[in-house]
C-alpha cells in the first residue's frame, strides 16, 4: 500500500500503516519490544516505561514510550542500543524495588511477564537493600478474584479494562506515589461478570483467582485450544489441565470474535468436571429405587423397543452437543423412519428466527462497521455477554445504538436512544408507529444498520418482533444476528433436519406420540418455563433415557441413566456460533468412570440394533455435518486444524427452524429471563462460582412495588400452594406494573407463568408464624 | 444520603458549571471537606451519584491529592515545609520542634483533637524559608524558638479562627511578600487556595 510510512528500525526498512503505535507497527513486522502496560486491546498510557526505545529526532536522540508513540514516515529508531539496554534496566529496577519476589509462592511464576523480561532485559543484580513495602496479602476483592498488592506493578491494565471494555470500573487506583495501590471502594467489591479477564491480562501475579490458586505450575499444564459452549458466541478459548484435572480456561485473542476476553461464567464454570457427583456408570430404574447396569445391557433393552416399529420415538436434545452429535441424534431418527419431526431442542425462545437466503446474516465484527445498531433481544449482558463487550465497543468507536425495552437496560447508558415503557408494552409490542419514531429514521434510513434481534422474552409474539424487522429491511441496508444463545444451538438449527423447542415439545409430545425418549444434556424441568408441562409429560411416557453428567430434577426421573462426558474439554467436535462460525471443541481430560460421547452411545446402539449406512466414525460425522454446505472450505476437522481456520470458519447455509406461531398465554405483569449465573447443575458443582447464582429475586420498578405495598426488601411469591421467599430489587428503566422474574435462579421452575402469580408483602409470613 | 438539601442543592449547582459532570469532582470534594474537615466515604457515595462515575473512581482522585485528607484533622493543622529552600534555611530542625511538642509523626493527629502535623512540599513562601502554615494561613522567617512558642500559643489560647498576618507579627521572620488568603475558613474551607498580594486588608 502506498498509503504506508515507511520507518528504520534497527537498521531495518519496515512499513506500517500510518497512525500506528510504534510498538505495534515493530510487533507486526516482528521487532519485539519489552512491555507490561501496553496491551493491543487497551488504549495506551505510557505507564510502565518499559518500552522505551530511541529515535533520532531534530534534537538529537530521544528515549521515547513506542506504546504512546506513533510512527511516522522516514522515522528512525533504535530498540537495542546501549542507551535502551540502560533504560530498561533501570525500569526493571525501579519494578523490582517494591516487588516482593515471592516467585516460589506465586500463580504466575513460569509464565510471568515481569520475570520474563527481568531474566532478557534486567540488571541481573540487585542493590537494593532497604525494607520493601508491605501490604497484606492477598486481599478478596470479589467472591472469585483476590488481590496481592505487594506484587503490582501499577500497569493499569486491570482497571483500564474494567474501565474502556467491560464498563464497571469498580477497581481504581487509590493513593499516589509509593502508597498507590489498586483496590476497590470500601463494601463494594469487584463485582463484574468479566472480572476473570484482569487476572489473564494482569502482567504479575497481583490478580489470582480462586478456582486457581495454588492448583499448578504452569509448566506443569497441558493444554489445548478449544470453544466455549457456554453460549452461542463461541469465544476462543484455552484450555489447561494436570494430572488430568481441568484447572483453568483461558481467554484466545480471536480476532472475529472475543478478541481475547471471555466472561466469568465461561471461565470459571468447569469445576464441575472434577465433581465427584458426576454419574459414572449406567444406571436403570429399578421397583424402589435405581441400580448400576452396563451400557450392554442399556442396548439391549432399548433395541427391544427400538425394533418394535410401532413404538415411536423422540429426542429432546440440550443445546450443549457438538454439530456432530446433532448429526448423530438426526442420523439415527431418520433411520427410525416415522420420525421426521421428533427432536426438540431444550430451548424456550424458540421460533423462526431471520433466516433465508434475503437476509444478509451479520458477522460480529460488523457491528464496528455499521452507521447504528439496533437490539431487541434477551438481555445480551446475561446471556451473550461477550457480544455485550462488542456492542460496547462498537459504540465507543462512534456506533449509534438502539434499543427496544425492556431488557437490554445495562446497555441503556451507552445508547443513543431506549425505548421503553412509551414505545414499547409490557407484553413487548410496539405501540407507536415505528416510521414515526424520530430516532429510528435519523440512524437507519438508507445506513447500514446491524440488527440484533430475538425474542425479548418468551412471549413477546413472533408478529411483534418481525414488525421491527420488516420495518429495519424496508429502510435500511441492514446485516441482522438472530439472537438465540443456548450453546450451539446455531449448530443444532443446520445439523439438525428441523428444529423445534421447549414450547412444541409440551404442546406436541404425550405418550400417544412417544413410546421411547431420549433426553440428551437437558434439564428442562429444572430449568423450562414449561416445567411443569414437561414433568408430567415425561412422567407418562413409559421409557425415557436421560444421556446426562449429572443427576437433576429431569435425569432422576428417567428410567435409564447414561453418564456422557461433557463438551468442555471431554470430547472432540465442532461448534458453530451466532454469526455460523464454526469451529473446533476440542479434548483435553479422559471423561470420569464409564462416560462417553453421545454419539458413541448413538452409535453403540444403532450397531446392537444392526442399523445400516450410519456414520462409523468421528469424522464421518463431521463431514457429514457439513456435507450440504456450499462452502469452498468446509469446516471439517482437516481443515479446522489448519492454521489459518483456527479462529474458524463462517457458512452461510440456511437453517430450518419449525417451530409453530402460537404465541405463548402470559399475564400482562410478568416477563421472564435468564441471569449470567445460575443454578443450573454444572454452576451448582462449581465452587467459585456455586454462589454467584444463588439469590434469588425478582425486578420492577419503584411504582411497581409500592403498588404491591413491599417496604422490607423481601416479598413472597404465592401461586396454588407454593410460597417462595425472594428479595425484590429496583429496576427504574422497567415500565410501570411489569416484573422480571429470573428463571434460572432457584424454586423460580416451580411457578407457572401462564398462570397468575400473587406477590405479597413478606411481614405477611411472619405474622403466619406468629398465629 | 448524608449531605442535606441546602449541601446537594449547591452541589447541583456546582455540577452545573461544566459540560461534562466529572469535572465537577475536584470542587465537590472541597464541598465535602468543608462539610465534615475531611472526605468520608458517605461523601464519596454521594458524589459518586452526582457526577455519574463509580465510588471507587472517586477515591482514586480524592485520595490521589494529599490536600483531600481522609481522616479529620484536628483544630490545628501544622504544614511545615520540607522541600528544598526550607530545608537549607533548617526546616528539619523546625519539624524536630513540632514533633517534640506535639508528640506527633508525620500525617498523625494526636488524641484530644487539637494538632495534626504534616511536612509537606514547598508552600510558595520559598522567600521566606522557612515556613509552616497553620490550617494552611502562611508564616514565614521562622526560628526554632517562635516555633515554639508558636506551638504552645496555639495550646494554651486555642484561637478559633488563626490569621495569618497575627501569626505572621507574633512568630514569623522576614517575609517573603504579602502572602494572604482570601478564606479564613482553614481546612473546613472549601476552596484552600491562595490569593496572590493586597489581600490582607479585606480580611475578616
Ligand atoms: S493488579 Fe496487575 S493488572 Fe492491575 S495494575 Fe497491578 S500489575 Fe497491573
Ligand atoms: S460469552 Fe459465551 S462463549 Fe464467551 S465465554 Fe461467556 S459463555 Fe463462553
Ligand atoms: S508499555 Fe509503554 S510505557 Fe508501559
Ligand atoms: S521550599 Fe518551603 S516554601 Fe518553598
Amino acid at each position: 500500500m502506498s498509503d504506508n510510512v515507511k520507518i528504520n528500525v534497527n537498521g531495518l526498512q519496515i512499513e506500517s500503516e500510518p497512525n500506528k503505535l510504534l510498538i505495534e507497527a515493530c510487533e507486526d513486522s516482528g521487532i519485539h519490544i519489552p512491555r507490561f502496560c501496553w496491551h493491543k486491546r487497551l488504549d495506551p498510557v505510557g505507564m510502565c516505561r518499559m518500552c522505551l526505545v530511541e529515535i533520532e529526532t531534530p534534537r538529537g536522540k530521544m528515549l521515547v514510550p513506542s506504546c504512546t508513540t506513533e510512527v511516522s514516515d522516514e522515522m528512525v529508531v533504535d530498540t537495542e542500543s546501549e542507551i535502551v539496554k540502560k533504560a530498561q534496566e533501570g525500569v526493571l529496577e525501579f519494578l523490582l524495588i517494591n516487588h516482593p519476589l515471592d516467585c516460589p509462592i506465586c500463580d504466575k511464576a513460569g509464565e510471568c511477564p515481569l520475570q520474563d523480561q527481568t531474566m532478557a532485559y534486567g540488571p541481573g543484580e540487585s542493590r537494593f537493600v532497604e525494607e520493601k513495602r508491605h501490604f497484606e496479602k492477598p486481599i478478596p476483592i470479589s467472591e472469585i478474584i483476590l488481590l496481592d498488592r505487594e506484587r503490582c506493578i501499577l500497569c493499569a491494565r486491570c482497571t483500564r479494562f474494567s474501565d474502556e471494555i467491560s464498563g464497571d470500573p469498580l477497581i481504581e487506583f487509590i493513593q499516589r506515589g509509593n502508597k498507590t495501590e489498586v483496590n476497590t471502594f470500601p463494601n463494594e467489591p469487584f463485582k463484574s461478570y468479566f472480572s476473570g479477564n484482569t487476572v489473564q491480562i494482569c502482567p504479575v501475579g497481583a490478580l489470582t483467582s480462586t478456582s486457581y490458586r495454588f492448583k499448578a505450575r504452569p509448566w506443569d499444564l497441558k493444554s489445548t485450544r478449544s470453544t466455549c459452549n457456554g453460549c452461542s458466541m463461541g469465544c476462543s478459548v484455552e484450555l489447561n489441565s494436570s494430572q488430568n484435572k481441568m484447572l483453568r480456561i483461558l481467554g484466545v485473542d480471536n480476532e472475529h470474535t472475543n478478541q481475547g476476553w471471555l466472561c466469568d461464567r465461561g471461565r470459571y464454570n468447569f469445576e464441575y468436571l472434577n465433581s465427584d457427583q458426576r454419574i459414572k456408570a449406567p444406571l436403570k430404574k429399578t421397583e424402589s429405587d435405581r441400580e448400576e447396569t452396563t451400557l450392554q445391557e442399556v442396548y439391549s433393552d432399548l433395541s427391544k423397543i427400538i425394533e418394535d416399529r410401532s413404538n415411536k420415538i423422540t429426542f429432546l436434545l440440550g443445546s450443549n452437543l457438538t454439530n456432530e452429535e446433532f448429526t448423530s441424534f438426526n442420523e439415527f431418527s431418520n433411520k427410525l423412519g416415522n420420525h421426521d419431526n421428533s427432536i426438540y431442542l431444550n430451548e424456550d425462545i424458540l421460533f423462526k428466527g431471520f433466516f433465508d437466503e434475503n437476509i444478509e446474516n451479520a458477522k460480529i465484527e460488523d457491528l464496528n462497521k455499521s452507521d447504528a445498531i439496533i437490539i431487541w433481544a434477551e438481555d445480551l449482558k446475561e446471556t451473550l455477554p461477550v457480544l455485550y463487550l462488542r456492542v460496547r465497543q462498537a459504540v465507543k468507536n462512534g456506533v449509534k445504538l438502539v434499543i427496544f425495552g425492556h431488557t437490554n437496560s445495562t446497555l441503556a447508558d451507552i445508547a443513543d436512544v431506549y425505548y421503553s415503557g412509551e414505545t414499547v408494552s409490557n407484553n413487548f409490542e410496539i405501540v407507536k408507529d415505528i416510521s414515526k419514531l424520530k430516532e429510528i429514521k435519523e440512524f437507519i434510513k438508507d445506513k447500514n444498520v446491524t440488527a440484533i434481534l430475538g425474542k425479548a422474552s418468551p412471549h413477546q409474539s413472533d408478529q411483534s418482533i418481525e414488525k421491527l424487522f420488516t420495518y429495519l429491511k424496508d429502510n435500511a441496508n441492514l446485516k441482522l444476528l438472530n439472537a438465540f444463545n443456548g450453546g450451539n444451538s446455531f449448530g443444532a438449527f443446520q445439523t439438525l433436519g428441523s428444529v423445534k423447542g421447549n414450547r412444541e415439545f409440551s404442546s406436541e409430545v404425550s405418550k400417544e406420540t412417544t413410546d421411547l425418549l431420549f433426553v440428551v444434556g437437558a434439564d428442562p424441568i429444572g430449568k423450562s418455563i414449561f416445567s411443569s408441562n414437561i414433568k408430567n409429560i415425561i412422567n407418562e411416557i413409559p421409557t425415557v433415557v436421560a444421556l446426562d453428567l449429572f443427576m437433576h430434577e429431569t435425569s432422576e426421573l428417567a428410567d435409564y441413566i447414561v453418564p456422557t462426558s461433557s463438551t468442555l474439554g471431554e470430547k472432540e467436535g465442532t461448534f458453530t456460533n451466532i454469526e455460523f462460525r464454526t469451529s473446533r471443541i476440542d479434548k483435553l481430560i479422559p471423561s470420569p468412570g464409564q462416560a462417553l460421547s453421545d454419539w458413541e452411545f448413538i452409535s453403540g446402539l444403532s450397531n446392537f440394533c444392526k442399523f445400516e449406512g450410519m456414520s462409523e466414525s468421528l469424522t464421518d460425522l463431521n463431514n457429514k455435518s457439513f456435507d450440504s454446505f456450499d462452502l469452498d472450505t468446509k469446516p471439517t476437522f482437516d481443515n479446522l486444524d489448519k492454521p489459518r481456520n483456527l479462529d474458524g470458519i463462517i457458512n452461510t447455509s440456511v437453517p430450518n427452524i419449525t417451530t409453530t406461531d402460537e404465541s405463548i398465554e402470559f399475564s400482562d405483569s410478568f416477563f421472564v429471563g435468564k441471569k449470567l449465573y445460575g443454578d443450573k447443575v454444572t454452576e451448582r458443582h462449581s465452587k467459585s462460582i456455586s454462589l454467584l447464582g444463588s439469590s434469588q429475586f425478582i425486578e420492577g420498578n419503584e411504582s411497581t412495588f409500592e403498588k404491591y405495598k413491599l417496604n422490607s426488601g423481601k416479598c413472597i411469591l404465592v401461586q396454588e400452594n407454593i410460597e417462595i421467599t425472594v428479595s425484590y430489587k429496583i429496576n427504574p428503566s422497567l415500565p410501570d406494573g411489569l416484573i422480571f422474574f429470573p428463571k434460572n435462579r432457584r424454586n423460580m421452575n416451580k411457578l407457572d407463568f401462564s398462570k397468575n402469580i400473587q406477590i405479597l408483602p413478606s411481614h405477611s409470613m411472619e405474622v403466619l408464624n406468629v398465629n | 444520603m448524608s449531605w442535606d438539601e441546602k449541601l446537594i442543592k449547591q452541589a447541583k449547582k456546582i455540577v452545573k458549571l461544566y459540560p461534562q459532570k466529572r469535572s465537577a469532582l475536584g470542587p465537590l470534594l472541597h464541598l465535602a471537606q468543608s462539610k465534615d474537615g475531611y472526605i468520608s466515604d458517605d461523601s464519596v457515595s454521594v458524589i459518586s451519584e452526582l457526577v455519574g462515575i463509580t465510588e471507587v473512581q472517586v477515591k482514586s482522585v480524592s485520595t490521589f491529592y494529599s490536600m483531600y485528607k481522609q481522616e479529620p484533622t484536628g483544630k490545628y493543622l501544622l504544614s511545615v515545609c520540607k522541600s528544598i529552600s526550607c530545608e537549607i534555611n533548617n526546616s528539619n530542625s523546625i519539624i524536630d520542634v513540632v514533633k517534640d511538642f506535639t508528640g506527633l509523626n508525620n500525617n498523625e493527629t494526636d488524641e484530644e483533637g487539637l494538632f495534626t502535623f504534616e511536612a509537606v512540599e514547598c508552600i510558595g513562601a520559598c522567600g521566606g524559608a522557612p515556613a509552616i502554615q497553620v490550617n494552611y494561613e502562611t508564616v514565614e522567617g521562622l526560628s526554632t524558638e517562635n516555633t515554639l512558642n508558636l506551638c504552645e500559643w496555639l495550646k494554651n489560647e486555642t484561637p478559633d479562627l488563626v490569621v495569618a498576618d497575627e501569626l505572621q507579627n507574633k512568630f514569623g521572620g522576614t517575609k517573603s511578600f504579602d502572602w494572604a488568603i482570601a478564606d479564613n475558613s482553614g481546612t473546613t474551607g472549601s476552596v484552600p487556595g491562595f490569593q496572590t498580594l493586597n489581600t490582607t486588608k479585606d480580611k475578616k
